[in-house]
């Protein structure tokens, strides 16, 4: 593991990392799922429990992370949890976009944490075009791909 | 020894609780969700529930509502665990009838403090 987070506990300090196993699996495990559900999603008839199912995947494992100090991860899920948030309120309509958005952030999502779990190090693969696109359709804006 | 009844739905979290909680030698009941503690809660009484908020089935909040009706559970602790921070969330969890609200990232030590506090 490359990052250890200690967390002090009734005056003694524990090993966060004794956990992390189960994070590992029960991420991987919500990310598995929220891609099921994206797939299945009929974008003209989605219902409450289908968008609040999806958002609360998201949102398990950005809570996750962020306990575990598994900062970029927690960053990704916590955009893709604010685009879930506005989709489960109503307050924006589904789209293709933003279930491709989506999936594409589960996939790095997945990237990221296999990085913390086999402890790999170098330059970790960058998101922030992923993070601007995300925001960018939360925002209710259609985001720009770049093109190279 | 007080008996608390945590409620998430992730089992990591779960865990690093109930780790947290025994190792300050308090007894732990879990439950996977509100629906699950409901469940709980109609055959045992707890000294102190400790709650998520999302969760499926039945929320914190919905739990804490639910509980609040209940003749056992009329004054007992109701305490959410929650990465909700919006001072909205925290309105309807005081008027829901929680007792306090703890933001997550998970603070062993803050946690410990506040149940010491509130547990009779």
């Amino acid at each position: 593991m490359t990052e250890g987070h200690q967390e002090s506990g009734g005056g003694d300090s524990f090993d966060l990392s004794q956990f992390y196993q189960i994070f590992f699996e029960e991420a991987g495990e919500n990310l598995d799922l929220m891609e099921q559900m994206l797939l299945n999603l009929n974008l003209e008839t989605a219902d409450d429990e289908e968008l609040n199912g999806i958002f609360r995947c998201a949102h398990s494992v950005k809570g996750g992370a962020a306990t575990f100090g598994f900062a970029d991860v927690a960053e990704l899920t916590h955009q893709m949890e604010s685009l879930l948030d506005k989709l489960r309120r109503h307050e924006l309509q589904p789209n293709p976009m933003m279930v491709d958005v989506l999936l594409e952030s589960a996939d790095a999502s997945r990237v990221l944490l296999a990085r913390h779990q086999t402890g790999e190090t170098g330059e970790p693969p960058s998101n922030a075009d992923l993070v601007r696109r995300i925001s960018e359709l939360a925002a209710g804006g259609t985001p720009v791909s770049p093109v190279w | 020894m007080p008996l608390i009844l945590a409620v998430d739905d992730s089992p990591s979290m779960r865990k690093m609780v109930s780790f947290t909680l025994a190792g300050a030698g308090y007894q732990v009941v879990e439950a996977v969700d509100g629906q699950d503690a409901y469940e709980k809660a109609q055959t045992q009484t707890f000294d102190l529930v400790l709650t998520d908020q999302n969760m499926p089935r039945l929320d914190g909040l919905g739990l804490t509502r639910k509980l609040r009706e209940h003749p056992n559970f009329k004054t007992t602790p109701i305490l959410m665990l929650t990465t909700e921070s919006s001072d909205l969330m925290k309105q309807a969890g005081r008027a829901a009838g929680a007792t306090g609200w703890l933001v997550k990232p998970f603070d062993p030590a803050r946690l410990l403090e506040v149940i010491k506090k509130v547990i009779k």
